[in-house]
This record gives structure tokens, C-alpha cells and sequence, in this order.
């Protein structure tokens, strides 16, 4: 291209940009506020896996393999055996590792404002063995403050009340070196000296003690968590895991740290991904207003395009004008996008941390952590979105003959390649053949990609709908209605342009089909989470211990106690421990609890029928996560690493129920099999029946009153507890609507600003009607009714497609992604209230669109062709 | 005393402080009127601080030189409460450090371990002396009196057998070795001069390892005490020297910051172990400095050491036998094979240990 063609292409961009700022700025804004969202989304999410996974990198040290328990911690003496075989395994060294989450109790005295009571945060402690850490997991030890050091290192090492904080650490306990901290085990406090510091990296809360200390103090005697093992060279991981699980027994897991760390990450997949989706939705519906905008530019420089092919522009040129349109503006929104993203990513670390209500970073207040690959590929989708949406005008400026083009178009002319029935009903097709797809790779992919061609063979259909439907209105609506002027002209304007209706409200069907889908989905769920409540919360009161080490739980003598405390009707306890089943994934976890076999549905919210457990075999009950993930079909015989004989033990699956809270699966077993096979008595919750007489407050003063040591337990009253869950369950659906009232925002500014350039492009139009004798408020009426029809149509399309969508969302989406079923709840008069409203925002828009547009005397519009 | 005293420089080693609800643990201390007593006394006395096995000496290489031999274990109780019923609590450390001084090298060939005992085949018996850090052993036989030193690294691996020629010699008084001007800076102390070893040495990478039939004779010292040093000592020299006569000679002086000697004794004694001579009027004369590359230590290598009317020369098999135990005891210090001579004639062999030279002692 010379430089003559580049100085005329600025010429006619300059020249669309000055005819219509309002419409490019909205434009511009609405794929900066898609792509803002997407780089906010994924930035906060990422930051906080970074942050989540770094913290795992810091724990694991740079153990190159490590034995890990299945089930929280194995028997120490698994330590002497991988010391046996290490030589043979080409093991060159070995750390034993006890690592205990802990609550953390109060801030210290010494700090200012000592009134804030942090409750529920949690604090992880390596235990360590610095000789065999020194060889194996270098990195990780821990660093003798230069005041504690009086005497020699030697003796604060190893001390038995010592413990190493990192930087974070330190500063969130806000304590010195030299100074107490107090840790909540169980029933018990745990007061350790803060003797000096553990490098991890900046942000990482970490504190290490010695071993022999943390086994003694943090109630894990005789056991271990994990063994971190350092290969000798030229030995690969796998090898030496082969060698290994020889001659360990089936309780650990020999695995490389990498593997831990996937697990993890897929912790929180699934949800992770769901949000990344829906913040690409409003991306989506911006590219309706590039479209339109793109669109009706083209329509306005016809004449001029025509002109300048006349004058011997190839088509070519004329195309990269148009298709410059597009780029530019969605380049704009792109770059302004993900700065705004950025900022808005940081505004929510800052202010939230790094949980986006899911709950699975709760407590993290990750640094931004920028992903450029990630960002880079959503600024080329804008851009490729901005492509998009002008291609079809780019193609209409060329199609028609110059000569034809130079009058000045309608703009239905432009759009009328949009009419055809097929697109919709291949996408449609396509759509319902995705549905039935499996998950990829554990996420619904196939379902969302569904979804995706419902939503576009929705809006594919709207022009030929247009054309169908609003022929038959007037019969609808009645002969004197429709007879009326400003009706009847509105009609006929929505039955004749249904291109230009499709332009005007793809947008709207987009965003409020998925706004549909979510409320319809995020009502059945919360209604079925309701419900499932109430089966899960039987009992008046629930109390829950602190910490997972061995000595954290109530033992059988505070059981019997609370059995026999006055007011309490019944008690009932629940040992819950976390079961590796497979290396890549999340624990399970496993609820040792009362269940009568008889009637399980009592305690566990059942699914499906159970089955009698054949004689000689224990019966287990297991969330539809494990049906899913691990396949643990109900009748079917299982194996589960339970017991303290170095074996798994086999199971019969009794029933399937539903749960919630532990969307990686669950089992439940019940109390007595549970004891039976472990020998494990202690239990971890508590469940109280009171009489009567007897209230869930006084009752908590009371258990605090006769068992002081009990003071530690946070129990709730199953009100509380419903309503708590109830409010995280609204919380962590709190960011969906925010997406979708976004997505409906920038809809609605679709339908403002298509209006705003249908006044310019139907001036000749409202010209001859006021020639005829139509006053302007008329012809504002006209329009708004014209809007109000559109967005009534766009709201019932979305409505419909969103229905169809959100049982994609309850059967597909939620199942593939959570593993967990819900029973469809629509919420109707929700629904139809808002599609009223939307109806009337359409009206509104379309209106005032109008007002500002046709300001200018009639006389100047009718020149305006000549 | 010597090297051994070393522990008190290490990091790891040191005092323990009571913190926390426990007490610290009250150490055993030295007393003038206990008896050695054998074969208990070959084993462990965990009460006390700090406890070593060492052994030094010179081998006889099959197809080659001569070369030096050092092989420690240590105990170490630190002040952790003996309240804690866990496997792993860190009550008694143990650590072990070989070296050989092989001349083709030109410096030592060293390496170290350190753990806990209790748990991951780390222990040592208190009736006997057998300590064990993993694959390292230092074991006795009740039977022969015959002790085992079994130890394989990266770059080198021992068996050797150690037979000793006679029953061990109390050092000091009756087993009671005082170190300061005060009577509880002490040992128990007892040596097993005339050591004839027999075994195998492998040193080298595992690739390329050289391994030799060897014979010898070595010197252990077994040494345990709660407090040892005075708080002025800044360190020590010592020597164990195995005469060729059959005869021995042990000698210590403890130095200050300024060089001044704070405290000194000279135990010689004939083939048969009878002392022949105390000598506290005992002169040590350095003939030759030498300067590390790593520690930028200077140390006195060759000694004219006079006691009475005698005056031995001690002439090392190289200048660079000094040790970098940073990572485990802590700190550098100098220990070397020497030869004896008196005049031109060689008349024993042994090893000179030079501590505090790199840093001063921590307390």
C-alpha cells in the first residue's frame, strides 16, 4: 500500500471516527469491559494459585520424591524401612517430615490492637530433622535468629518449645524473635519461643520446628507425615518409586512433589475455569457491539466507499478500510482492557486476597502475579473478536455494485446476509450433539462449547425469527391497537428490517440467556443445597476441633462425658480423615459417623436406594464424586487403605448420597466398622440432641462452664451453621452476578447505541414521516416501541435459550465440573419480572437514543441524501 | 581432651539453655574419685555433655606411601527435656568425621556425618562401645577387645580391625584429666595407645576408587565431660604419638586469646604403660607456619616438643591436614599425621591436633 492509500485510509477512519464518537467510545468500552474482566479474573485467580502452589513448593523443600501417607500420616517406623532399602532404591538421603496445620489461637499480648481475635486461620508447621533436611531438602531449614543464638545455636535447635517463622509468618503473628506465640491443637494451646526465621518466599507463611519436638507438641507421636527423599545420580524418580512401593506397605504413596502439586492445582480446576467462562461471556456480548457498531459505520460511508471504488480503489483496500474499523476499536478496547484488568486484579487482592468466592484460597493474599501468555491470548481474542464482527460489513461493502452503493443504502441491505434459517438451525444442531459429549480431561468442555452454539444459533435465528414472527403481531395484538399510527409503523419498521433487529438485540439475547441460565442453575442449587441441609444437620448443636494431628481429637473418656453433660439428649461424634486414593487427585474424605444401616437416608442425604451389605462385608456410603472420579459404583466391592494392618481392607458400596461441602468426593463409614478396623476411637466433631428445655447458647456456656477444655471447641447451633452455609453459598455465586449484570450493561448499551445509529441511518426515513405530519415525540414513540418490542423478543428469545442453557448448566456443567447433581428450580417470577424490566430498559434506551439523534430540524435530514 | 573439645566450638553442639515449661537437663559432671571402670566404662555415658571416640593413626599402604588416619565419633547431649517420649527427640546428637591424609593428594580426604540417635539406625550402647551414625560403625568385641571401624562414603570407605596391645591407660589421674586451673574443667579420659590395625581403604570417586590392603597402628581415645574448657581457652594443641619402642607419649596444652598457656600436661609412658615421666614442665616450640588457602589460618605444623631431658621433633606428612567441619562440628581446625623423630631418626609415629587457630572457641 503507498502511502496516498494510507493517507486516504486515515482520512475515512478519521472521518467514521468523527461521525460517531458516542458509538465508538461504546464500543470500544464494551470490549475494554470484556476483556478487563477476563485479565481480573484470571489474574486474581492465578495470583493465588501462584501463591498456593509456591507455598506448596516452599513446604515440599526440593524434595525430588517423596513417600506420602494416603491417610494424613503413617506409622514412623515405615522411616527405618526406607532407610533400609535406600541403597538399593538409590536413595541418597532421607528427611522424615511431620507436617500439622494448626489454628492459630490470638495475636500476641505485645501487639497493638491484641483485641482482634483472628479466628479460623490456619497456620502450616513442618516438623524437621535439620541433619537429614540439611542433605535432602537443603532449602528448607531453619535459620537461627543472631539474638536466640546466646549459648550456641545448638541449644535453640534443639530446644523442645522452639519454632522458625518465615518473614510472613512472623509479621502476620506479629512477633520478634525472642517472643511467644500460642497455636490452638485440639483441646490444647501450644506456646512455642519464636527463635529465628525459614527463608520462603515473600508473602509465604511457613513455621518449621525440630521433629522430635513436633511430634511431642503437636500430637503426632509415632507418626509421619511424609519421608522427602533425594535420588542419588543418574537415578530417576521413577525407578526409585519402583523400587520403593516394593517394599512399603499400601498406606503411602511414593511421589514426585510435581505430582502434589497438580494435585492441587486441581483442587480448585474446575471452579477456576467456570469463572474464566463466564468472564469471557461479556467479551462476548461486546463483540455484538463491535459488530453493530462496525456495521452501521459501513452503512453510513457507503457512498463514500462506493465513491472511492468508482474512483478505482480495489476491493480489497475497501475491505482492509472496513476490517480497520473493527481492529482499531477492539485493539483499543483490548490494550485499555487489560490495564483496567490489572488494575481492577490488584484493587481485589488488595482488598479481598486471593478467594474469589469459592473458598478455595481463602486466606491468601497473594502478590500479582501477571501472566503474559494468558493475557497476550486475550487481547488477540478481542482483536480476532473485532475482526470478526467487521468481516460481514467489510464483505457487504464490496458485494454491491458501486453504482447501487452510492445512493445511500438502507442498512437492511448491508445486513441481509444475516437472514438465513440455516446457521441456526447447524449451530443448534451441533449444539445438542456437544451436550451429550463427555468431560475432557475432568473439565465440561464439550458442555460449554454446547452452550456456545445454542447462544449463537439463538442469535442466528433472530433475524429470520424477526421476519417470521412480527408479521403475525398484528393479529396478536388486535385490530385497534395495531391500526394506531406510531404502532402500526412500529410493526412494520420490526417485521420489514429484521436484520437491523438482530444487530440491535443479539447482544441483549446473549447476556440475558446467560443471566437466565445462571439464575435458573444458582437458584436450583441453592434450593437443593437447602435441603440437603436440612438431612445433614439433624442435631441442635455442632462442635468442631481444631487441628489433624493424632492428638487433636477428643479421646473416648471426653465422650462419655458429653454424653452424660445435663441437656444433652444424645451425642453423636464424627472421625473425619483425609484418604489418598490417587496420587493426581485431592484426598477424599473419609466420615466416620453414626449411620444405621437400616435407614442410612437419616444422616446421609441419599440419592438413590441403598443396598444391604452382603454378610461378612462392611458397608461404606460414598458421595456421587467418588461414582464419578473413582468409579465406586453402589453395589460394587471397593478397596480403601483403612486399618492399622499395612493393607487395604475391601468394602461394599451401600448407597450414594449427595454432598456438597467435598466436591472431590467423600466416603462414610460407619462409627463402630470404623473402630473396629483402626482401633482409632478419638473423633474430630461433635453432634448434640438437647431436651428440650436446654437452648443452643446456653448450652455452648454450659459445655464451656463443666469442661473447660472443651472451651476450644467452636460449636454452632445447626441455625447458625444453615444460615453460615447458606451466606458462604450466596457469597461464592456473588462474582457470577456481577459478571452477568456486566454482560447486561454492555447489552443494553447495544441496544442505546444501535438505536443512536439507526436515527442517523433512517434520517431520510423520520424525515419524510415528519414531512407527513408526525411530530417528533411520534416518532420517539415509534422507536421506543419499536425497542420495547425488540428487547420483549430479545428477553423472551434469551429467556428460552437460557432455559435450555441452564439445564446444560444443573445436568452437564455442574456434574462434570463438581461432581455433584441438583434438582431443577426455576424461579419464575423472577424471571418474568426481568424480562419486564429489560423490556422497558430496551424502550428507555431506544428512546433516548432517539431524543439526542433526531435534534436537528427536519429539512436538514432531508438534504442529508441529496 | 583435645580435638575433641571441639564440640564446644560447633554450633550444634552447644550448651543447651533451658526454654520453655522443662527443665533443662541437669548434666553428670566429672569427679576425681570415679574409677574407670571396664568394660562399662568402653561404653557410652550419656548424663554427660560431650562424649568421643577417636581414633588416629598411620596405615601401611599395600603398592604405596604411608598414609594418616582419622576417625571420630562424638555424642553430644543437647538441653532437650527428657519429658518428650518421641523416636526422633533430639536428646543425644551424634556425629563422626574421617579423614586420610594420603600424600599424593596434598590435603585431606574428609567426610562427616550427623543425626540424632533413636530413630533411622543411629544409636549408641552404654555398655560397650559401639556407636553407629547409618552405615558408619565403631564397634568393640566383647570377646577380643578387638574394635571395628566400618564407614563408606562418597569418596572413600574403611574396614578396619583394631587390636589393642594391652590393657587402656587411665590418662590423668586414674582416668580423671583436669583441663583449667579448676577442678571441674576435666575428662574422664582413658587411650588405647599401640593399636595394630589390619582392613582396607578405598578412597576416590565411585567410578575410580583406589583401594589398598592396609596394616598399621593407631591410638583411640575415649573422653567424656560436661564442662570442659575455661572460659579464657581460645583453643588447644594436643598429640597422641605411638613410639617405636612400644612406648607412648600424650601431651596437651591449652592456649588463650594471646598465646599464653593456660593450662598443660605430658603423660610419657614405657611398652608396658608404667608412666615414666609427667611432664607439666613440657615446652612446645614451633619450627614451621603454615598458612591455609581456605581458612587464611596460620598454623604451627612442626613442633620441637621438649619434656625433661628429651626433645622430640614432630614433622607432619603434609602441611595441609587441616579440616573444614563448618557443616557439622563447626568450624576449621588442623589434624595431621606427624612423624617423631629425635635428631634424624625417626623414633615414632602419631598425630598433632591444632585447634582455635582459624577462630576463636565459642563457649
Amino acid at each position: 500500500m503507498n502511502s496516498g492509500r494510507l493517507i486516504l485510509l486515515r482520512w475515512i477512519l478519521a472521518a467514521a471516527w468523527r461521525d460517531q464518537r458516542g458509538r465508538w467510545l461504546v464500543a470500544t468500552v464494551s470490549v475494554a469491559i470484556g476483556i478487563a474482566l477476563a485479565t481480573a479474573i484470571h489474574t486474581v485467580n492465578q495470583s493465588a494459585l501462584d501463591s498456593f502452589q509456591q507455598a506448596i513448593d516452599t513446604v515440599n523443600g526440593e524434595a525430588q520424591l517423596q513417600v506420602v501417607a494416603r491417610s494424613g500420616h503413617f506409622d514412623e517406623r515405615i522411616f527405618d524401612r526406607v532407610l533400609a532399602s535406600a541403597s538399593a532404591a538409590g536413595v541418597a538421603a532421607a528427611s522424615p517430615v511431620v507436617e500439622v496445620e494448626v489454628r492459630v489461637e490470638t495475636r500476641p499480648e505485645e501487639s497493638a490492637g491484641g483485641q482482634q481475635v483472628r479466628r479460623d486461620q490456619r497456620l502450616t508447621v513442618l516438623g524437621l530433622d535439620v541433619f537429614r533436611a540439611a542433605a535432602a531438602t537443603p532449602g528448607l531449614l531453619p535459620i537461627v535468629d543472631g539474638t536466640q543464638a546466646a549459648g550456641g545455636s545448638g541449644s535453640v535447635l534443639f530446644a523442645d518449645d522452639t519454632v522458625f517463622l518465615s518473614a510472613a509468618a512472623q509479621a502476620w503473628f506479629g512477633v520478634r524473635p525472642g517472643q511467644m506465640i500460642s497455636l490452638r491443637l485440639g483441646l490444647e494451646q501450644v506456646r512455642l519461643r519464636v527463635t529465628g526465621g525459614v527463608s520462603a518466599p515473600a508473602g509465604q507463611r511457613l513455621a518449621l520446628m525440630d521433629i522430635g519436638s513436633a511430634q511431642w507438641r503437636l500430637g503426632m507421636l509415632g507418626r509421619l507425615s511424609r519421608i522427602d527423599l533425594k535420588l542419588a545420580a543418574g537415578v530417576t524418580p521413577g525407578q526409585a518409586a519402583a523400587a520403593l512401593r516394593a517394599v512399603l506397605p499400601t498406606d503411602v504413596e511414593i511421589l514426585p512433589p510435581l505430582v502434589r502439586q497438580k494435585r492441587m492445582s486441581n483442587l480448585s480446576r474446575a471452579y477456576r475455569v467456570n469463572l474464566n467462562v463466564l468472564a469471557l461471556v461479556a467479551l462476548f456480548t461486546g463483540a455484538f457491539l463491535v459488530f453493530s457498531a462496525v456495521g452501521l459505520s459501513v452503512v453510513r460511508q457507503r457512498p463514500q466507499l462506493a465513491l472511492l471504488s468508482v474512483l478505482g480503489a480495489s476491493r480489497r483496500w475497501v475491505q482492509a478500510a472496513v476490517l480497520a474499523q473493527g481492529l482499531l476499536v477492539a485493539a483499543a478496547g483490548s490494550i485499555a482492557g487489560i490495564a483496567l484488568g490489572l488494575l481492577l486484579a490488584q484493587g481485589l487482592l488488595a482488598v479481598f486476597g486471593g478467594d474469589l468466592g469459592g473458598g478455595y484460597f481463602s486466606g491468601t493474599r497473594p502478590p500479582l502475579r501477571i501472566d503474559a501468555v494468558v493475557l497476550t491470548a486475550f487481547a488477540l481474542l478481542g482483536l480476532a473478536i473485532g475482526a470478526l464482527a467487521s468481516l460481514l460489513p467489510a464483505l457487504e461493502a464490496v458485494s454491491a455494485r458501486p453504482v447501487a452503493a452510492m445512493r445511500s443504502g438502507s442498512a437492511e441491505e448491508a445486513l441481509s446476509g444475516l437472514a438465513r434459517r440455516w446457521p441456526a438451525i447447524v449451530l443448534a444442531a451441533l449444539g445438542v450433539a456437544l451436550a451429550g459429549a463427555p468431560a475432557v480431561d475432568g473439565l465440561p468442555l464439550p458442555a460449554y462449547a454446547a452452550i456456545a452454539c445454542l447462544l449463537l444459533a439463538a442469535i442466528a435465528a433472530v433475524p429470520w425469527l424477526c421476519g417470521t414472527l412480527f408479521p403475525l403481531l398484528p393479529r396478536l395484538i388486535g385490530q385497534r391497537l395495531s391500526r394506531h399510527p406510531v404502532v402500526w409503523l412500529a410493526l412494520q419498521r420490526a417485521a420489514q428490517a429484521p436484520a437491523q433487529a438482530a444487530s440491535v438485540i443479539a447482544g441483549v439475547v446473549a447476556s440475558f440467556a446467560l443471566t437466565v441460565a445462571m439464575v435458573i442453575m444458582v437458584a436450583s442449587f441453592r434450593s437443593s443445597v437447602a435441603d440437603w441441609l436440612d438431612v445433614v444437620l439433624p442435631a441442635d448443636l455442632y462442635g468442631r476441633t481444631a487441628g489433624a494431628g493424632v492428638g487433636a481429637a477428643l479421646d473416648a473418656a471426653m465422650q462419655a462425658r458429653i454424653r452424660a453433660m445435663p441437656g444433652v439428649k444424645r451425642a453423636e461424634f464424627v472421625r473425619s480423615i483425609d484418604l489418598s486414593l490417587d496420587a493426581t487427585r485431592p484426598p477424599v474424605v473419609l466420615l466416620a459417623r453414626a449411620i444405621d444401616a437400616a435407614a442410612p437416608q437419616l444422616r446421609l442425604p441419599m440419592t438413590g436406594d441403598t443396598r444391604a451389605a452382603p454378610a461378612g462385608s462392611t458397608p461404606i456410603y460414598v458421595s456421587e464424586g467418588m461414582v464419578d472420579l473413582y468409579g465406586f459404583a453402589p453395589g460394587g466391592r471397593v478397596m480403601l487403605p483403612l486399618g492399622n494392618v499395612a493393607s487395604a481392607s475391601e468394602f461394599f458400596v451401600a448407597g450414594v448420597y449427595r454432598d456438597y461441602a467435598r466436591q472431590h468426593g467423600s466416603i462414610a463409614i460407619a462409627d463402630h466398622d470404623y473402630r473396629r478396623l483402626t482401633g482409632d476411637a478419638s473423633v474430630s466433631d461433635i453432634a448434640l440432641w438437647l431436651v428440650p428445655e436446654a437452648t443452643p447458647a446456653a448450652m455452648i456456656a454450659d459445655i464451656a462452664r463443666l469442661e473447660p477444655r472443651l472451651g476450644a471447641v467452636e460449636f454452632r447451633s445447626a441455625h447458625d451453621l444453615r444460615a453460615l452455609s447458606l451466606t458462604i453459598f450466596d457469597r461464592s455465586f456473588a462474582m457470577t452476578y456481577l459478571l452477568e449484570a456486566a454482560a447486561l450493561v454492555v447489552a443494553l448499551f447495544g441496544v442505546a447505541s444501535a438505536y443512536a445509529g439507526q436515527a442517523l441511518a433512517r434520517a431520510r426515513e423520520f424525515a419524510v414521516l415528519r414531512h407527513l405530519g408526525y411530530a417528533r415525540r411520534e416518532i420517539i414513540g415509534q422507536v421506543a416501541i419499536e425497542g420495547a418490542l425488540l428487547s420483549a423478543f430479545g428477553a423472551l428469545l434469551g429467556g428460552a435459550t437460557g432455559f435450555v442453557i441452564s439445564l446444560l448448566l444443573i445436568h452437564r456443567v455442574n456434574p462434570q465440573s463438581f461432581h455433584w447433581t441438583m434438582q431443577t428450580h426455576v424461579p419464575l417470577p423472577e424471571l418474568i419480572v426481568s424480562a419486564v424490566l429489560l423490556a422497558a430498559c430496551g424502550a428507555v434506551a431506544a428512546a433516548l437514543a432517539m431524543r439526542s439523534a433526531t435534534a436537528a430540524g427536519p429539512l436538514v435530514a432531508m438534504r442529508d441524501d441529496s | 581432651m583435645k580435638r575433641r573439645a571441639l564440640l564446644t566450638a560447633l554450633p550444634w553442639l552447644t550448651l543447651a539453655r533451658a526454654t520453655g515449661a522443662c527443665a533443662a537437663p541437669v548434666y553428670d559432671t566429672v569427679s576425681r574419685e570415679h574409677v574407670l571402670s571396664f568394660p562399662r566404662d568402653y561404653g557410652a555415658h550419656p548424663g554427660f555433655r560431650t562424649e568421643w571416640w577417636y581414633v588416629t593413626g598411620w596405615l601401611e599402604r599395600e603398592g604405596a606411601s604411608a598414609c594418616g588416619l582419622q576417625i571420630t565419633f562424638f555424642r553430644s547431649r543437647t538441653g532437650h527435656s527428657d519429658d518428650n517420649p518421641s523416636t526422633f527427640a533430639p536428646r543425644q546428637l551424634l556425629f563422626a568425621h574421617v579423614a586420610l591424609a594420603l600424600s599424593e593428594r596434598g590435603r585431606l580426604l574428609h567426610e562427616e556425618r550427623a543425626a540424632r540417635a533413636g530413630a533411622g539406625g543411629v544409636r549408641f550402647s552404654e555398655s560397650d562401645t559401639a556407636v553407629t551414625i547409618g552405615d558408619w560403625s565403631f564397634t568393640r568385641d566383647a570377646g577380643t577387645g578387638r574394635y571395628a571401624a566400618r564407614l563408606a562414603g562418597r569418596d572413600l570407605d574403611l574396614a578396619l580391625d583394631l587390636t589393642p596391645s594391652g590393657p587402656p591407660i587411665a590418662q590423668g589421674d586414674k582416668g580423671y584429666s583436669q583441663k583449667g586451673p579448676r577442678p571441674e574443667q576435666a575428662s574422664h579420659y582413658y587411650s588405647e595407645p599401640q593399636l595394630a590395625v589390619t582392613g582396607t581403604v578405598g578412597a576416590g570417586t565411585a567410578g575410580e576408587r583406589s583401594r589398598w590392603k592396609v596394616t598399621g597402628r593407631a591410638w583411640l581415645d575415649h573422653e567424656w565431660s560436661s564442662t570442659l574448657l575455661d572460659e579464657r581457652a581460645a583453643g588447644w594443641d594436643w598429640i597422641g604419638l605411638n613410639l617405636d619402642d612400644g612406648g607412648s607419649l600424650m601431651a596437651f596444652r591449652i592456649r588463650t586469646a594471646d598465646g599464653a598457656i593456660l593450662w598443660s600436661h605430658a603423660a610419657r609412658r614405657d611398652p608396658q604403660g608404667r608412666l615414666i615421666d609427667i611432664g607439666a614442665d613440657a615446652r612446645w616450640m614451633p619450627k614451621r607456619w603454615w598458612a591455609s588457602p581456605r581458612s587464611q589460618a596460620r598454623y604451627p605444623t612442626s613442633f620441637d616438643v621438649s619434656i625433661g631431658i628429651e626433645v622430640l621433633t614432630l614433622q607432619p606428612l603434609m602441611d595441609d591436614q587441616e579440616i573444614d567441619a563448618r557443616r557439622s562440628t563447626g568450624g576449621y581446625y588442623w589434624e595431621g599425621a606427624v612423624a617423631v623423630l629425635s635428631g634424624a631418626r625417626r623414633v615414632g609415629r602419631g598425630y598433632l591436633e591444632l585447634t582455635g587457630y582459624a577462630a576463636r572457641l565459642m563457649r
